[in-house]
């Protein structure tokens, strides 16, 4: 009995420690909320009751090792006991979401404070019961429809790293890539306190393995390095990146296969493995033979148009990875020589008018506005850098240019939807509310390296004020503290890239808020 | 479709000349009687008509496609374009 | 016609007269109705038992029964309204007239050839839009057609001129004048290959605005006699000259044989209470006067088509004239006149369009007799497709056969072909290890070719196929019909999303990827996603004609669509121009198809008066400035503006009398004014517009180079590059997006001077009369001051903000933005 003093003390010890580490400060919130920050100060809540439930569950277990008779039954009981309570997240993952039970999933979820810590309790239960139904085998839609409408109750617990993660995982389930990558995308923009491990590791693997199957090799290189310390899979993935982009020998042969059995998903990685070493039989054989059932043109063609046109066809053909990037190149700059080209300019305007074309040269112009549309369409493909694009000539600038005005376009539309809306004071389930702020997030991220300063500069001016004012609203009205923080957080980042330094100190103050 | 490569690959994969297999200096009537015999060889179901080479490799002819590269090559304005793209022959 | 021949229908649907046509491979015939005539006029009368009595027979009623007599029902094809016959208590619509004198003119076939025709062609003006042709389809189908195509009039026209002149190349014109619509399209021949070049038109242009000029002058001539006005618009006098408006028409027709022909209303002249007598010669040199600037504007849409084609006018081949109007002498001299070209003599314009829409029918193969029963397969003969062209321009056409059936007991190895004529035979063409075989055909020119079949056995044996024989067709084969007018989908923006161009051949099929502009929340019945889909010209969504709208409504769809989502959006035209729709929305995984409201758009006088106000508006205000600026050319341009508005008054006034045609022209005149005005204002604007943007450049990097870091500057010149490059775009919108960046980088330099704050101070104190409290604004101004005097920067910031939300929004967006006039 003596003994089980410590044992108590010492927990509760951890679980201050716990709230210490928690990102929500003891200040009072901006907002007259109900609760403060102590866990161990709010008033009883589910987080306090399963507090409790953890507490007494040590207690009894303590209390059972110290004083009961041993005997394997008793023992096997306690064990079990002391599983389900101390280590609930291990007993989910390694039995309870395989088999595919939700509820019980759930449940052991609730119990992983430890593991889920700062998003803990429904967010936890959700990922858990959405692993479990992804896991069920048979029909899985009445399943998916009772978790959506769960998902979709409104809440008093806010929007966190492992409902997100939950939704993300539904999505899947539907068959709707999209949002789910979008979903798992955007924890990485959270708090690091405000998105549980689990959630962070499931988001990793997903993207990882959606970079894989885009054969987005450099993308698939920088998440791996990216999540190194955060899953075994990224050790793998990174393996496979540097296979795809050329590191070819027999080491790395066999740390692809090394890793591969050391990840999870080996069934499903298994593919891109054999995939991998197949493909690499496949792209010298194409390479050799210049693409199966490719013809050269059957006439001699009038240069520099031969040249152009090849290079157009090369591209083409080229797969998505490392050659697309040179191909690209080699493109534009090509048709850049068409472009100036004042004979062979000559030559076609001659030969429109024996055809008996109105305006050739309109027509020709026409031609050049075709080639500038298929050199944009295929700037956007993995493998094509930023440096590909400066390097291509006027061309390469005009892409970009083009592409910029894309995306700033695509911007503008999504912040003044945001904004309407908070105009008409309407609101939307707070997840596609998440969605739309992390797709604009997302739409500047992936355009910033490939389009340069400039870009980042007039995307930020675009979204800013709209986009931060929304946040603010949702951090003040509808409490959520968590997703408003991670907006902020990028809003800053932008903000300093910018320039802007009045909006970085108003996001600093914000930040400094905490969630 | 979705193929973000769509662009440039349809585009020389489903050049109206490369189609027929015409050289862009294919007269009207030629390209009317190699469309007519195309098309009726497809509803026949020959099975050696419908592949034909490209530069970008091997396409499939449909009646449709067939049709379509018929039309587009009758319009002077686009059989113009399709004959930069095809490839306008040296002197 | 023998039992044997094939059976091509064609049906002139017109406004005035409708006719039908038959051709069996050999020859084109008119059929002829129960009163032995080729036309049957396009009148329909419901009696009091309900009883439909449709061509001359109706016509009768038109002046003693026009309530129940209705006649030039096409142009309100694709409206929603109905027309009421009050006799039998029912509403018409014009689908189902339509469908009345279809139904008269397939029974004539039945009379003549005893064909229970199901399968026919019919031919529609060029350009007819959307909801027109769809009715048209839709009163066959009513009409127990099983199976329709349309066809573009004048391509009818031309396949008919044009049959037997398979070999002749070039150009040519047909100018169709019918008894409602304006159709004008350049056609060329080559290699015996008829293609349209390009269509235009006025649908509301025709025979009926020549009676209506002469029924104008008619009123004029009686008001001065009688002395009471007489006015078209007045629906009581509309309504009283139904009678005459049929004399007046008989004595135009009359006036192309005599010179002067008395008017001779069938029934006495009753109008506002007393009966007015009738006594009025109408000569020649009158109806001519009269009808000069209405054939006049024809031919100006002939000049617009022609140099819009590139084709200078003298380079036309021939002119073919189609519709009863175009036998009149001044119609036939003025457009003789205007191309330099010889009129295409020896067709009957009346009928030119029904006998070309049975030729298509050939090039179709819409074979309306029944199946031809051969005599009956004998044990041995071998099954055997055949893929020939109904009809062929070429005169050696390949065939292509393939055996039906692989496992046959004597399976030929070769053919060869006979044609019946004697005239020429094939060499044996051995048949490939799939079955088929390919071999050339040689026509014997301008007729119906049939050929036999034979095969010969691996022994050396004769092979019997069947069918045995198949037939071709030496005519003029005819280029698929392009597009009359751009059909794109409306965007948020008011811009078009163009997915087919004017001039596409079709049928035709495109997809594009769209995004959606807000969040769409599901449940309920409202629409929460529409597509609309437009046609016309014009760059700005409002200006073109909405023919239709994909709708998605709350309850179709399950799960939140954030802004942004894509949707992709599939558009397909058949050869017909009838158009299919569908949205497929991935994120849902449904695809929805549902097209409503393909009607053509509500013309209320009232709101047409409204919309001619406001363009008047627009145009006096246009003016002002285009005069300030001395500027001739948009003063030429805006002349004429004006003068189209005022003929469009006229309109109204007919518009207000209750005539309907007369709103749908006055709708589509004042939307083509309106698009107009609105090149004139985009022109004026956007120097101005440009001239600011420079202005605000260039004091942005002025700030830039004194005070910006180099990073700032680099940005700068990027930022300038970018938008000087939007400038040529002339995109209002494109420029503002690459301004926000400019702007930014200006003002990060701008707030750098330690004097920024301050100068801000002093410009929001001289707006302080707008302030919404004044004396409050005197106070911060104050205190500002104050602190700048004690050097506080940032008491001067905060003076300034608080100073900015007093006062009205504008002041600090010029502030920001160097008093920019930038929306």
């Amino acid at each position: 009995m003596i003994n089980a003093l410590p044992i108590i003390w010492l927990v509760w010890l951890i679980v201050r420690a716990i709230n210490k580490r928690d990102g929500s400060p003891s200040r009072a919130r901006r907002v007259g909320g109900t609760r403060s920050g102590n866990v161990l100060m709010r008033p009883i809540s589910e987080r306090a009751g399963f507090l409790f439930v953890w507490f007494a569950g040590e207690l009894v277990v303590a209390a059972a090792i110290i004083a009961l008779p041993r005997s394997p039954m008793v023992s096997a009981s306690v064990l079990c006991a002391m599983t389900v309570v101390l280590l609930p997240w291990l007993l989910a993952r390694g039995v309870l979401i395989p088999l595919g039970l939700m509820r019980p999933s759930a449940i052991a979820a609730r119990l992983a404070l430890w593991t889920f810590r700062n998003d803990s309790g429904e967010g936890a239960s959700s990922l858990a019961a959405a692993l479990a139904l992804a896991h069920k085998r048979g029909s899985r839609e009445r399943d998916a429809e009772r978790l959506r409408a769960r998902l979709a109750e409104p809440s008093r617990i806010p929007l966190r790293g492992s409902k997100i993660a939950a939704h993300a995982v539904l999505a899947a389930i539907g068959g709707d890539h999209a949002r789910a990558l979008c979903l798992f995308e955007s924890i990485d923009s959270l708090h690091p306190l405000a998105g549980a491990g689990v959630a962070r590791r499931l988001a990793a693997r997903f993207r990882m393995a959606d970079a894989a199957s885009r054969r987005d090799w450099p993308a698939l290189a920088a998440q791996a390095a990216a999540h190194r310390r955060l899953t075994r899979s990224a050790w793998f993935f990174g393996a496979l990146a540097a296979w795809h982009r050329g590191r070819r020998s027999a080491w790395s042969a066999l740390w692809v296969r090394l890793w591969w059995i050391v990840a999870s998903g080996r069934r499903r990685n298994r593919e891109l493995v054999a995939a991998a070493f197949a493909a690499t039989a496949a792209a010298d054989l194409a390479l050799e033979q210049d693409a199966v059932g490719a013809s050269e043109w059957p006439h001699s063609v009038l240069p520099p148009f031969d040249e152009a046109l090849r290079s157009h066809a090369a591209l083409a053909r080229t797969p998505d990875g490392p050659g697309v990037g040179e191909a690209w190149r080699a493109c534009a700059t090509a048709w850049q020589r068409v472009f100036e080209d004042r004979a062979s300019a000559e030559q076609a305007i001659e030969r429109g008018k024996a055809l008996g074309v109105q305006a050739p040269a309109q027509m020709l112009s026409a031609f050049g506005s075709l080639v500038r549309a298929d050199l944009a369409s295929d700037a956007l493909r993995p493998g094509v850098s930023a440096r590909d694009l400066s390097d291509g000539g006027p061309l390469g600038v005009w892409v970009a240019s083009h592409l910029a005005d894309e995306v700033l376009r695509d911007l503008d539309y999504r912040s003044g939807a945001i904004h309407e809306r908070d105009r008409a004071r309407k609101q939307v389930p707070i997840v596609d509310d998440w969605v739309e702020l992390a797709t604009i997030h997302s739409k500047i991220e992936r355009s910033a390296d490939r389009l340069g300063d400039l870009f980042v500069h007039s995307a930020f001016s675009c979204v800013h004020v709209r986009v931060s004012n929304h946040a603010a609203r949702i951090y003040n009205l509808q409490e959520e503290r968590a997703i408003a923080n991670a907006v902020f957080r990028w809003l800053a980042r932008y903000a300093e890239r910018a320039g802007d330094g009045e909006a970085l100190e108003r996001y600093r103050k914000n930040l400094a808020l905490g969630f | 479709m979705s193929d973000v490569r769509s662009g440039a690959l349809a585009r020389l994969l489903t050049n109206p000349f490369t189609v027929l297999g015409l050289p862009p200096t294919a007269s009207p009537a030629e390209i009317e009687r190699q469309g007519q015999k195309l098309l009726a060889q497809l509803a026949a179901g020959k099975e050696a008509a419908a592949p034909y080479s490209s530069p970008v490799g091997l396409g499939q002819r449909t009646p449709d496609l067939v049709r379509w590269s018929i039309d587009q090559l009758r319009d002077p304005k686009r059989r113009f374009v399709h004959e930069l793209w095809a490839g306008l022959p040296s002197r | 016609m023998s039992g044997d021949s094939p059976l091509y229908v064609g049906i002139d649907l017109g406004t005035t007269n409708s006719a039908v046509a038959t051709f069996d491979g050999d020859a084109c015939t008119l059929v002829r109705n129960p009163a032995g005539s080729d036309l049957t006029p396009s009148v329909v009368r419901i009696d009091a038992r309900g009883n439909v009595t449709v061509g001359a027979r109706a016509r009768r009623y038109l002046e003693s029964d026009p309530a129940n007599t209705r006649t030039e029902f096409k142009r309100l094809m694709g409206t929603a309204g109905g027309l009421p016959f009050p006799a039998s208590a029912g509403i018409k619509t014009p689908e189902a007239l339509s469908a009345a004198i279809l139904e008269s003119l397939r029974t004539d076939v039945r009379e003549a050839t005893g064909v229970d025709a199901g399968l026919a062609v019919i031919g529609v003006p060029a350009l007819f839009e959307l909801p027109q042709n769809r009715a048209t389809a839709e009163a066959a189908r009513l009409a127990g057609f099983t199976r329709v195509e349309l066809i573009q009039e004048p391509v009818a026209s031309a396949l008919a001129a044009g049959w037997h002149d398979s070999d002749a190349s070039g150009s040519w014109l047909v100018y169709d004048l019918g008894g409602g619509t304006f159709d004008a399209s350049l056609l060329e021949t080559r290699d015996g290959l008829l293609r349209v070049v390009a269509h235009d038109g006025d649908n509301f242009l025709g025979g009926r605005d020549f009676d209506n000029a002469i029924l104008d002058w008619l009123l004029a001539q009686l008001s001065r006699h009688h002395g009471v006005a007489l006015e078209r618009s007045d629906p009581e006098v509309a309504s009283a000259a139904r009678g005459l408006k049929v004399a007046v028409e008989d004595a135009r027709i009359e006036l192309t044989r005599g010179v002067r022909v008395p008017i001779n209303p069938a029934h006495p002249f009753v109008v506002l209470g007393r009966e007015l007598g009738v006594d009025v010669v109408l000569d020649r040199e009158t109806v001519e006067g009269l009808c000069t600037p209405i054939v006049a504007r024809s031919i100006a849409v002939c000049r617009r088509l022609v140099a819009a084609s590139g084709l200078e006018p003298g380079r036309l081949q021939r002119v073919v004239l189609v519709g009863g109007p175009t036998v009149m002498p001044l119609v036939r001299r003025m457009v003789r006149d205007a191309f330099d070209a010889p009129i295409v003599e020896g067709v009957d314009p009346m009928t030119l369009v029904a006998r070309g829409a049975a030729l298509f029918a050939a090039t179709l193969d819409l074979n309306a007799r029944p199946a031809h029963r051969s005599a009956p397969a004998r044990t041995g003969d071998v099954p055997v497709w055949v893929y020939a062209p109904a009809v062929s321009a070429d005169l050696t056409p390949f065939v292509v056969g393939r055996l039906a059936d692989a496992e046959v007991s004597r399976r030929p190895v070769a053919v060869h072909v006979r044609r019946s004529d004697g005239g020429w035979s094939s060499p044996e063409v051995p048949i490939e290890s799939d079955g088929t075989f390919t071999l050339e055909v040689k026509l014997a020119p301008r007729s119906t070719n049939m050929f036999a079949l034979e095969g010969r056995a691996a022994d050396g044996s004769s092979v019997s196929m069947t069918p045995g024989t198949f037939s071709i067709i030496h005519g003029v084969t005819i280029g698929d019909p392009p597009l009359s007018r751009t059909i794109g989908v409306a965007l948020a923006d008011d811009s078009v999303r163009t997915f087919f161009e004017r001039g596409v051949p079709l049928p035709t099929t495109r997809t594009f990827v769209q995004h959606t502009v807000s969040t769409v929340v599901p449940g309920g019945d409202g629409v929460v996603i529409k597509i609309p889909i437009v046609q016309g010209e014009f760059g700005a969504a409002h200006l073109c004609r909405p023919v239709g709208s994909l709708e998605i409504r709350g309850n179709e769809i399950q799960a939140t669509l954030p802004a942004g989502s894509t949707v992709e959006v599939t558009l397909a035209l058949d050869r017909a121009g009838q158009l299919t729709a569908r949205a497929h929305v991935p994120q849902t995984g449904r695809t929805f198809g549902h097209v409503e409201h393909l009607v053509l758009p509500d013309t209320r006088p009232d709101a047409l008066e409204g919309f001619l106000k406001g363009l008047r508006d627009r145009l006096a205000g246009l003016q002002v400035s285009a005069f300030a600026r001395r500027d001739t050319n948009s003063i030429g341009r805006l002349g004429d503006v004006e003068r189209s508005l005022a003929e469009a008054a006229g309109d109204l006034a007919a518009a207000k009398g209750g005539d309907e045609d007369a709103s749908q022209k006055l709708r589509r005149t004042l939307s083509e004014l309106d698009a107009m005005i609105g090149e004139e204002e985009a022109a004026l604007n956007w120097p101005e517009f440009a001239a600011e943007t420079r202005d605000s450049i260039a004091a942005a990097a002025s700030w830039a180079s004194s005070r910006g870091t180099d990073a700032e500057r680099r940005l700068l010149h990027e930022a300038v590059a970018a938008v000087r490059s939007a400038l040529e775009t002339r995109s209002v919108e494109s420029v503002n997006r690459r301004m926000r960046a400019v702007i930014q980088l200006g003002n990060a330099a701008y707030f750098r001077h330690p004097r920024a704050w301050a100068m801000l101070l002093e410009r929001a104190a001289g707006e302080i009369a707008r302030a919404s409290d004044v004396a409050e604004a005197k106070r911060i101004v104050a205190n500002g001051r104050a602190a700048d005097n004690s050097g506080d920067v940032d008491g001067v910031r905060a003076a300034v903000q608080a100073l900015w939300r007093l006062l009205p929004p504008d002041v600090e967006a010029n502030s920001q933005t160097y008093d920019s006039g930038l929306r």
